[in-house]
């Protein structure tokens, strides 16, 4: 047999059991739906509580991030941290790095910087450039953060960039990073940042219907001006509002929004937030966009 | 990094589901059993799959980047599964047992192939394992499977290779040289 045939007959003796009735269960009920299966099991590794992240921007050491609460799992409390990975999304103008706050097990924070981006990221609009396999051990030494490399090759920018910005953020200062025999630094964030990205909340964060849920983030956007929308499971846009952030020249400058979540019914949302459009009028597609999947129960 | 056009969805969220369901239940359970060796983790990766598609169906409206969409959430979703130890430990538990049961030669030989192709492919790195199940169980392109794993046509090229060569050297008489 050739590959093809060998693939096929060896799984086709599987005839998986008929989930349709759990399906319906589980979509027409979304409060539950975002949970994974294997949280049950008292796996952790995808929530992100918007507290947390906010705390972890700051500090950024694995100390000082000890996630207070997440009554949704805390069962099974397992010290955790938060760390900040970058991860590949479309813009635009082409590729761009965003960030994203992932909670993993506590441990050396550059170790798990580095491991982070070898899995796939929380938000599925997002890739990595890596797999479990690309790099080794990750150290400081002579303020240069050595990377051991595995099987990774290094013929892209972006994906060379993806790992000098993530180690920077775990090491809390810009050192250059040293891969194989070259060293790099970070290149400037208007050329490879996504020019607008959210921090808070998380994918998959849900929220009771009754509170307001802070966004934040960080964009260059003209005049500041960041706007954003929560659209519904049709794509119908139920709030809209936009934040004002620091700034918006030379770099990428912090933003908050507070979007109420009042009467709104239960289910799956989509905060999205943009790039303003200078001229009035431009395809939403020509606008740099992030956008979170959020529940509100 | 969404793109919204004017256009109504031409079906409802769950509509999509169970059209998409009929459709490619089967196959994407069959695709991450390749991936995860174990079918009852694959039906629950495959049913969070299914979920996830719903819940996002509003962005994605058409059916064909629905599938692209679900084929990404189950290679990743196997992905993360395998990490999960204990899919690991509930295979090895379940494959002690197995007590020879003189069945025809036939089925039995059948059995044989098929646990030497699982686990041949459980053998390789997890690249090369996506890359030619992609490829050579879904027939997609080494565009699509570039789109689908987030990697380079290259990357997928020389994940290809390296993977068919290993499972030649695994698999033996089996696969045939005739690729």
């Amino acid at each position: 047999m050739n590959l093809a045939d060998l693939l096929h007959d060896a799984v086709e003796d599987v005839e998986p059991v008929d989930r349709l009735d759990d399906l319906r269960a589980r979509t027409s009920s979304p409060a539950h739906a975002a949970r994974p299966w294997w949280w049950a099991a008292g796996g952790v590794v995808v929530a992100t509580a918007a507290t947390v992240a906010a705390f972890a921007v700051v500090g950024g050491g694995p100390e000082s991030t000890g996630p207070a609460g997440h009554d949704h799992h805390g069962a099974h409390a397992q010290q955790t941290m938060l760390v900040a990975a970058y991860f590949v999304g479309d813009t635009p103008a082409g590729p761009r790095l965003f960030r994203e706050f992932d909670e993993v097990p506590s441990g050396d924070a550059l170790e798990a910087a580095l491991e982070r981006i070898q899995r796939p990221p929380s938000d599925p609009d997002y890739r990595t450039s890596w797999t479990a396999t690309s790099f080794g051990a990750v150290e400081v030494h002579d303020d240069v953060i050595h990377v051991e490399l595995g099987d990774a090759v290094l013929d892209d920018d972006l994906a060379v960039q993806q790992v000098v910005y993530t180690l920077q953020a775990a090491a809390g200062e810009r050192l250059p990073v040293q891969l194989a025999d070259a060293s790099y630094v970070a290149a400037p964030q208007l050329d490879v940042l996504g020019l607008v990205s959210i921090s808070d909340p998380a994918e998959g964060t849900a929220y009771q219907h009754d509170t307001v849920m802070v966004a934040n983030g960080r964009a260059s956007s003209f005049e500041a001006t960041v706007p954003w929308e929560l659209r519904g499971e049709d794509g119908e846009v139920v709030r809209q509002g936009f934040a004002t952030a620091d700034g918006w020249q030379d770099r990428l400058h912090p933003w908050r929004a507070r979007v109420d979540l009042a009467d709104l019914l239960p289910g799956f949302y989509t905060f999205v937030a943009t790039t303003a459009d200078p001229a009035g009028g431009a395809e939403e597609s020509l606008l740099t966009t992030d956008t979170r999947t959020i529940i509100v129960r | 990094m969404t793109t919204v056009t004017d256009r109504p969805p031409a079906w409802t969220a769950d509509e999509a589901l169970e059209l998409l369901y009929a459709a490619h239940w089967r196959r994407l359970v069959r695709l991450s059993v390749l991936l995860v060796r174990d079918q009852g983790v694959a039906e629950e990766v495959v049913q969070d799959a299914f979920v996830a598609v719903h819940g996002r169906w509003g962005r994605l409206r058409d059916p064909e980047r629905a599938l692209a969409y679900l084929r990404q959430s189950v290679v990743n979703r196997s992905r993360s599964a395998l990490r999960h130890r204990a899919v690991v430990e509930r295979h090895a538990a379940r494959r002690t047992p197995a007590v020879d049961e003189p069945g025809s030669d036939q089925a039995t030989l059948a059995t044989d192939r098929r646990e030497t192709v699982l686990d041949a492919l459980r053998a390789l790195p997890q690249r090369q394992r996506e890359v030619l199940a992609l490829r050579y169980y879904l027939d997609l392109s080494e565009g699509e499977i570039s789109d689908t794993l987030g990697i380079s046509r290259g990357a997928v090229k020389s994940h290809a290779s390296r993977g068919v060569a290993a499972l030649r050297s695994l698999l033996g008489s089996l696969l045939e040289e005739d690729q």
